[in-house]
Parts: C-alpha cells; sequence; structure tokens
C-alpha cells in the first residue's frame, strides 16, 4: 500500500480479476488479427478474386473462410470490418467520452443558473430520435465516414455527460474544492486540476461501456444502410449483407457476427472488471 | 469492600476475543478481555479508535461482520451469548438485551412510523394486542419527553431532529424492559446541552426500570457522569478497570493517566499546553508481543515490550495490566 | 492594531428561484456580527449546531461571500481588496474532516505546494518542493511524507497536512473550523498543543471554531458565543470562564461533562429541556427564549442588543453584572 496513488491501487484490484484479465487478453488478440492479419494475406478484402466465387471453408485453399458472391475473401473482409468498427469504437468512446467529461464536470462545479441551462440542453438533445439526428447530422456534415463519426460522437456524449456532471456535483461540496479555492485557485484551474481527475473512475468505468455502444450504433447504422458503405467493410454492413443471404450461406452472417459478438463481450467483462476494481463498495 | 460473589452478576464474560480475516491477513481487534456487570450497574467501556470498544458489544448482541470471529464466554442469564445459535439469540435480542448506537438513523426504518417501530418490539416479544402496544408506544415516548406523544408517534424518523432520535430510540430500546442495555456512544453525535438531555434521560430510565448498562464511548466526562465502573481499553485490551471515583482520581495506567491529562478542563488551572499522549492509536495488525501500549508509553520498561503484563489486583476492587504498578 | 475586524456582518446563503429565471433568494445565517482581532491571538467562537459558526469562519476570509456589513482586513475592506488570489496566502483555513480535505488523487507534497503555485507563481519546481518539505517539517512531519497519498494517513497526520498547507504561503490567519472534533483524545491535544505552538513561533492570529468548550479555553484568548445566528456573549477568556453572563453560556457550560465523577453525579438532572429553533424559522425575540429558564414575555417579542458590561458584552434583558 506504501506510496501507491489512488489509480495504482484500483488497476492492481483490476489487474486480480481474472475474468476480466482474459478479455482483456482475447479482446487483444482480436485487435492484432484485425490490424496484422489481413498482411498475412497477397490480397485485400476489396479485391475480387474470380477464380472462387462463393467458395465454401476451405482450410487448404488460398481462401480459408471462403468468399462472397463478388470472390472476396470473407476472412479478410471481417477481419479489415474490424479495423474500421474498432477504430470508430474506441476513438469514438475516447471523444464522446472526452467532450462529455468536460462539459460535465464544468456544469457540476458551476451549477445554478450555468448548470440548469447547460443540463436543460442535454435534454433537449436526448429528446431528439437518435437514427434520425445522426441522418440529419451526417447530411448536414457531408456525408461520408467522418461525418458519420462526428454524428455518432453527438449523440453519445450526452450520457457521459449527465454522470459526470453528478459525480462533480457532489466533488464540488468537498472539504478539499473548499481547501482549492482557499488557496486562490480559479474555477477553470478547480475543474481541470481537481474535478476532472476525481472523476476518472466514473468515466473509465463508464467509458467502457462507451465502446461496445459506440460499435452497436456504427454497426446499426451500417446495417440501415446509412453507415459505412460498400465496397469498404464493416461488421455492421457485413452483418447486414450477411442477414440477406442467411438462407443460403450463413457463413457470411456467422463470421462478422460470431466476432462482434466475442468482442462485445469482452469489453463488457472488461467494464465489470473496472467497476468492481474502481467502486469496491459496489459489489 | 466485600469481594461480589460471581452469581450476583448479571452479565459475566471471559476471555473474549474477537478477530477479523482481511486481505492483508488476520486481524485482533479484542484481546481476552473478561468483565462482569451486575444487575441496575453502569458499566463504562472507554477508548480511542482501533481499541476494540465497539466489538465486544456487536459480539455480544450478535452483530458482528461476517469476516469476524469471537472467542470466549458470555454469560447471561445462565446462558452463554456466544455459543448460542441465532434462533435461540433472537429470543434474547430485543427482549432482555438492548442496543443503541451512535447513529440513530440506522436503527429506525425510514419507512415506518415511529410508533409502529416502538410497538413492534411489544407485539413481536410480550405478545401484546396492536390497541395495547401502541398505547405503550405513545407513553414511552412522553416518558423520553418527546412534545405531543399522541401526534409525534404517527410521523416518520426524517420528521424528527437527531436528539429525538435518539430519544426514540432509547425509548425503542428501553420499552421492553431489558436486564442489560447496550449503547454505543449513544451521544457522540449530538450537541452538548442535547447530549446532557439524553444522558440525564438514560440515567433516570434505567434507574427506575431497573436496567444495567454498558456504555461505550471515548468522552472521559461522559464515562464520569454516567457510569458506576470503568474499563479502560487501549489496542483491544483491558488496561484498567474499576470503579469511577477512584479510577478518575487516581488512575494507575500510564494510558489512563495520560487520557485525562490530554482531556481540556472547563474549570481547574489551565496548563500552558494539553498533556498529551505521543504517537497515534493502532490501526490494525498483529498484537504485539508485550504490552499494547508500549510504543506510546513514556515510561516504559524493557519488559513492556516482550512481555503482557497480566491483569492485576491494585486496589479494593480494581485491576491494572502493567509492569510498573508493581502488582503481579 | 487589528489584524482582523468585522462591523454588523451578515452573511447568507444564496437559492435559486423557484423558477428557471427568477431571482435567487437569500437564506440568512449569520446576523449583525461585529468583532475585532490582534494579530497573534486566537479568537474562539463556540456553538451548537446551526449557530452559522461556520458561516461565518468562512466568511471572515471570504471563501463565502458576505451579505451585509463588512469584513476589514489590516483596516481594509476585504470585499475591496484587488489581487485576493494572491493575498489569500495569509488568510488561511483547515477543516473539520481532516481526509476529506484533501484530494485523494494528489501526493502531499503536491498538495501542500499547490497553493504557493498560486501565490508565487514564480517558484520553480525545486522550491516548490522544498517549501513543501519545510511545512512538513514545521508540523512535526517527515520529509518522505511528501509521496504519500492521502488515504495512507491516519486522522492526526491528515490534520497536520492540512495545516501545513494552511503554513506554506506564511499566513498571519487561519481559521480553524472544528480542527479536531473527528479526532482521538490524545491525539486532538497534539494538534492543539501544535496550534498553539505556531501561533507562537509565527505570530498566527487563530479563529478557532468548535463546539467544544473546554478546547476553546485552552486556546483562545476571547470568546464569542453564538446562537441561531447570532452573537449571544462576547468576552475575554478567562472573564468568561469564570463568569458567563448569558443563560445560553451557563447551560452550555453546565452540560459539558467533566472527567470528575464526584462533580458529574451533583450535576445529573439538570439538563436544559427543549430543543433551538430551526435556522429556517427563527424566533422574532431573544434567540434563546425557547429554551432560557429565566424567560420572561417580553423576551419572546424584544430581541436583547448586546451590551456592554465592563470590557464584555452580552444579549439579554436580564443579566446582573
Amino acid at each position: 500500500m506504501r506510496d501507491m496513488s489512488p489509480l495504482a491501487l484500483q488497476l492492481r484490484r483490476f489487474r486480480a480479476n481474472r475474468l476480466a484479465m482474459v478479455s482483456v487478453a482475447l479482446l487483444a488478440l482480436i485487435i492484432l488479427a484485425c490490424f496484422l492479419g489481413p498482411y498475412a494475406f497477397p490480397f485485400t478484402g476489396e479485391d475480387a478474386d474470380f477464380d472462387y466465387i462463393s467458395a465454401p471453408i476451405d482450410l487448404f485453399s488460398p481462401h480459408p473462410f471462403g468468399t462472397d458472391e463478388f470472390g472476396r475473401d470473407l476472412l479478410v473482409r471481417v477481419l479489415e470490418g474490424g479495423q474500421v468498427s474498432l477504430t470508430i469504437g474506441f476513438l469514438g468512446a475516447v471523444v464522446a467520452g472526452g467532450i462529455g467529461v468536460l462539459y460535465g464536470a464544468v456544469a457540476g462545479y458551476a451549477g445554478g443558473r450555468a448548470d440548469s441551462l447547460m443540463m436543460r440542453a442535454v435534454e433537449i438533445l436526448y429528446g431528439f430520435p437518435y437514427v434520425i439526428l445522426v441522418i440529419l447530422l451526417s447530411l448536414l456534415l457531408g456525408g461520408g465516414n467522418i461525418a458519420l463519426f462526428a454524428a455518432i460522437v453527438f449523440t453519445l456524449w450526452l450520457t457521459p455527460a449527465v454522470i459526470v456532471r453528478a459525480q462533480a456535483q457532489s466533488l464540488a461540496k468537498r472539504e478539499f474544492i473548499e481547501a482549492a479555492r482557499a488557496g486562490g485557485m480559479t474555477g477553470r484551474q478547480i475543474v481541470l486540476e481537481h474535478i476532472v481527475p476525481n472523476c476518472a473512475g466514473v468515466v473509465i468505468v463508464y467509458g467502457s461501456l462507451l465502446v461496445p455502444e459506440v460499435i452497436l450504433s456504427e454497426s446499426f447504422l451500417s446495417f440501415l444502410g446509412i453507415g459505412i458503405k460498400e465496397p469498404q467493410a464493416s461488421w455492421g454492413n457485413l452483418i447486414q449483407a450477411g442477414t440477406s443471404e442467411m438462407e443460403t450461406d450463413l457463413r457470411l452472417l456467422l463470421l462478422p457476427g460470431g466476432l462482434l459478438g466475442i468482442t462485445l463481450f469482452c469489453l463488457n467483462f472488461i467494464a465489470d472488471g473496472l467497476r468492481d476494481a474502481f467502486d469496491p463498495d459496489d459489489r | 469492600m466485600p469481594l461480589t460473589p460471581m452469581t450476583d452478576n448479571l452479565l459475566s464474560v471471559r476471555d473474549l476475543s474477537v478477530s477479523f480475516r482481511l486481505p492483508g491477513g488476520a486481524m485482533t481487534a479484542v484481546d481476552r478481555v473478561s468483565f462482569t456487570v451486575k444487575p441496575g450497574e453502569v458499566l463504562g467501556i472507554v477508548g480511542e479508535s482501533g481499541s476494540g470498544k465497539s466489538q465486544i458489544l456487536f459480539s455480544l448482541m450478535g452483530l458482528l461482520a461476517a469476516n469476524g470471529t469471537v472467542t470466549g464466554r458470555a454469560e447471561f442469564q445462565g446462558r452463554d451469548l456466544l455459543a448460542m445459535p441465532p434462533k435461540a439469540l433472537d429470543a434474547v435480542r430485543g427482549v432482555s438485551l438492548s442496543m443503541i448506537f451512535q447513529d440513530p438513523m440506522t436503527s429506525l426504518n425510514p419507512y415506518k412510523r415511529v410508533g409502529d417501530q416502538l410497538a413492534e418490539g411489544l407485539r413481536l416479544h410480550k405478545g401484546l394486542s396492536r390497541a395495547e402496544a401502541w398505547q405503550a408506544a405513545v407513553q414511552m415516548l412522553t416518558r423520553v419527553r418527546i412534545p405531543d406523544a399522541a401526534a409525534r408517534a404517527r410521523r416518520y424518523p426524517h420528521e424528527f431532529s437527531g436528539g429525538m432520535r435518539q430519544r426514540v430510540m432509547i425509548a425503542m430500546a428501553l420499552l421492553v424492559r431489558p436486564a442489560l442495555l447496550l449503547a454505543d456512544e449513544p451521544t457522540t453525535a449530538l450537541d452538548v446541552t442535547i447530549q446532557a438531555q439524553v444522558l440525564d434521560l438514560m440515567a433516570d430510565l434505567a434507574r427506575e426500570i431497573g436496567t444495567a448498562i454498558i456504555l461505550v464511548t471515548h468522552d472521559l466526562g461522559v464515562v464520569a457522569r454516567l457510569c458506576d465502573r470503568v474499563i479502560v481499553l487501549y489496542g483491544g485490551r483491558i488496561m484498567e478497570q474499576g470503579p469511577a471515583e477512584p479510577l478518575f482520581a487516581t488512575p494507575a495506567h500510564p494510558y489512563s493517566r495520560g487520557l485525562l491529562a490530554a482531556t481540556p478542563r472547563l474549570t481547574d488551572a489551565l496548563t500552558p499546553r494539553l498533556g498529551t499522549i505521543p504517537g497515534a492509536p493502532r490501526s490494525g495488525g498483529a498484537m504485539l508481543p508485550g504490552c499494547p501500549f508500549a510504543p506510546r508509553c513514556t515510561v516504559k520498561l524493557p519488559i513492556c515490550e516482550t512481555t503482557q503484563p497480566p491483569l492485576a489486583p491494585i486496589g479494593p476492587d480494581r485491576t491494572a495490566a502493567c509492569h510498573l504498578t508493581g502488582a503481579a | 492594531m487589528t489584524l482582523l475586524q468585522t462591523r454588523n456582518l451578515d452573511v447568507g446563503y444564496r437559492i435559486p428561484g423557484p423558477g428557471l429565471l427568477s431571482k435567487p433568494r437569500i437564506l440568512p445565517i449569520v446576523h449583525d456580527v461585529t468583532l475585532s482581532l490582534p494579530p497573534g491571538q486566537t479568537l474562539g467562537i463556540v456553538g451548537e449546531s446551526g449557530c452559522g459558526k461556520s458561516t461565518l469562519g468562512r466568511a471572515l476570509i471570504r471563501l463565502i461571500e458576505p451579505t451585509g456589513g463588512q469584513v476589514l482586513w489590516d483596516g481594509t475592506d476585504l470585499a475591496l481588496i484587488p489581487d485576493l488570489r494572491r493575498r489569500r496566502a495569509e488568510l488561511q483555513i483547515i477543516f473539520q474532516d481532516p481526509v476529506a480535505a484533501l484530494d485523494p488523487r494528489m501526493t502531499l507534497g503536491r498538495l501542500i505546494s499547490r497553493p504557493l503555485a498560486t501565490f508565487q507563481p514564480g517558484l520553480s519546481r525545486a522550491d516548490l518542493a522544498a517549501r513543501a518539505a519545510d511545512a512538513l517539517g514545521r508540523v512535526g512531519l517527515s520529509g518522505d511524507f511528501a509521496a504519500r497519498y492521502p488515504h495512507e494517513l491516519s486522522g492526526g497526520q491528515a490534520q497536520r497536512v492540512g495545516i501545513a498547507r494552511a503554513l506554506v504561503g506564511r499566513p498571519r490567519l487561519i481559521v480553524c473550523d472544528e480542527p479536531v472534533s473527528a479526532l482521538d483524545v490524545s491525539i486532538q491535544a497534539q494538534v492543539v498543543n501544535l496550534l498553539m505552538d505556531l501561533q507562537e513561533t509565527e505570530g498566527l492570529a487563530l479563529v478557532f471554531i468548535s463546539h467544544n468548550l473546554a478546547v476553546v479555553r485552552h486556546i483562545s484568548h476571547q470568546v464569542m458565543v453564538m446562537c441561531l445566528g447570532r452573537v449571544v456573549e462576547h468576552a475575554p477568556r478567562d472573564a468568561f470562564y469564570a463568569k458567563p453572563l448569558h443563560p445560553y453560556s451557563q447551560a452550555l457550560m453546565k452540560a459539558v461533562p467533566e472527567p470528575d465523577p464526584a462533580r458529574e453525579r451533583s450535576r445529573t438532572g439538570q439538563s436544559l429541556p427543549g430543543e433551538l429553533a430551526s435556522v429556517l424559522n427563527p424566533p422574532a425575540g431573544c434567540v434563546f427564549a425557547r429554551r432560557c429558564p429565566r424567560v420572561q414575555p417580553r423576551c419572546h417579542t424584544d430581541r436583547p442588543a448586546l451590551r456592554d458590561f465592563g470590557g464584555r458584552q452580552a444579549a439579554c434583558h436580564f443579566i446582573e453584572a
């Protein structure tokens, strides 16, 4: 216990959680596979191989997991799709979380009218139907992947903001914040140096839940056809394609679906582990 | 003073020890504590944090945390409280053995009316009817000086102030006319003038009903006001024991002397600085081989760190555990 | 030469109005306090919960804005001081819950030196660390405490760190808000002694807020008793404890249990009945009328002002000096 920061102690508690650590390992494996795996193959997920149209699973062929109706290697497509989905997931969680944390910390610490106005704004945004908001924003920002990313983030920063604001409110009443004011610190300094770091626990736990949310969000949108567009692969549009072929060729659905499912399980166990580690009374 | 025969005792505790299983190892909170309580007597157990004083009460009531183990004997009305299965203990708790706590909100159900909570004990344990129990509850509330008791009994705990809640808790505890009342820091969270009221009330009622009290506190003044006999506890062990007046007048143990010197007074001459005890109360860990107070004792001898001083008589009805009192 | 002075100080809390756009209302907590503290001395403020002493303490260093009256520091109105942030080095505060007063995520060294970075921005990292180590030494903690975290500390150690943080900017006044109430008796004594030592060596003025009359007696030069936001008595320490004039002060003295069984047994049964009115619904007349053993009809309607009784003051219609 000697001279270990609260963060270090919490991470140590996390590392003791077997299920969470296994999930971390598995997730790391999936990430590695998605980003490095495609290099093991001489073709990309968009190359059509006319010799192997709709080829079945044959571990000894150049396409071990088969191809789709355009002759594109399934495995590589799924791995490349994973790159897109995971990148959007983690990056999206970080950005949405970051915005939410700052917004919530300022609102919670400021209190009074500023807080009221800020939270009314959040509530109004909450009222918009999610899909419509994404479509609108996506169009407003010119379509394309960046616009999609921005739109997803814009809808997802709201909940971290609300959660952090509650935490910031209770922190603002604590004596060490009064002590900071007695030490001449400005409101801005207090929010950045005291409030935000002490929301770390809440942020990390919630942030880890944001990642699967973003991935699912993207998958859902791509499934609806308004997300990542062909020929670029993402787990979402791969699942969409697989669903339409479900009756004839289950592989097209199972491979991306299975990988998405495993990834989400891992993320949720990690989130559980983080929650236990950062808030030990909350068993 | 003639020695009182053992059979006169209401409660007879022998070698009570409490330890907890913690991630870092076992921790002894109470180490072989023995004492007796006579009917109608008020016994004070005084100690600082880490002394184990509250754990003594919790073990007697069967309220020890799941990771705690208790050994020893506690004979109460012919049976050993520490060896009783939970069901048997239920027949004693709330009937002849009651407890009140520092924070009254933890023993009052926020969702039930105060009158109902008071009446509950009577209906459960004494078989009174609803109406009879309610009557008795209102009478008791009046007895503990809650103004407008009949109306107040219909209210909920959050509608009472801290002092009043504590009085309600006393009412609840004494309504069943227990033989023994355990009180864990009952006035620590109260304002000074309210504390005085509550202490007076406890003393009056207990005398009226004939209830004995074990009062756990860190406040020497409270002990002086209410208690007939005192146990001074440190690091889970008894340092000194005896009737209140002689113990306060001529404390034998260096810890007792230190505590008294460190307590500021309203009267008596002012010293330039308060008397202090160096260091800090123990917090967890295994028991030391010698006297638990040795690390902080200003008059210790080499033997104090290696050998535990036994609790030995030092005067009429007084004992102390110290190599320096020369009684061993 | 007065260091700290107040004139008819009122302090209240701003509560947001009922609607989104309505004006905030003021809930008054402290009424009409006038006091004066010379350098190097201690003003003890006693009272039970709800008397407003903590609120007053914070207003004295402008941690809360007063709603009426003035606070004068070295003769200047505190509300008009231009660079208050820097000047806060001179007016510091320590809190009741010592561990909650420390940011759990910072090392003690950083905690202690952080205010100094605001008070004297030019200091280097090494300077800040040195000043922190020096402050730790002055409160009796070794230098290696600087690398520790708040969760490793006992209550007494945490309060010493709080004092070190207050000391680092070389203050002239420290407001102590119930600083020993949460500590064990033996540790209480250590901290009180430390404050008294520091007062001697550094010439510190202290405002010592507590509900514990006995501790206040030990450390104070003058004593102020508060009830429901008003001062009911104000006197030099020795005169006050020898003979408290106001019925509330007398009741407080009688209520404090002393570690003297013979004396205590004879006092049992004389406690004051009833409870004080709530701060939200203050009475029209004397704040103590509801519980006063010497109450007369006049007390309920006619609030007594603080009257002089030869170097001391009390607010009661019926005082025999």
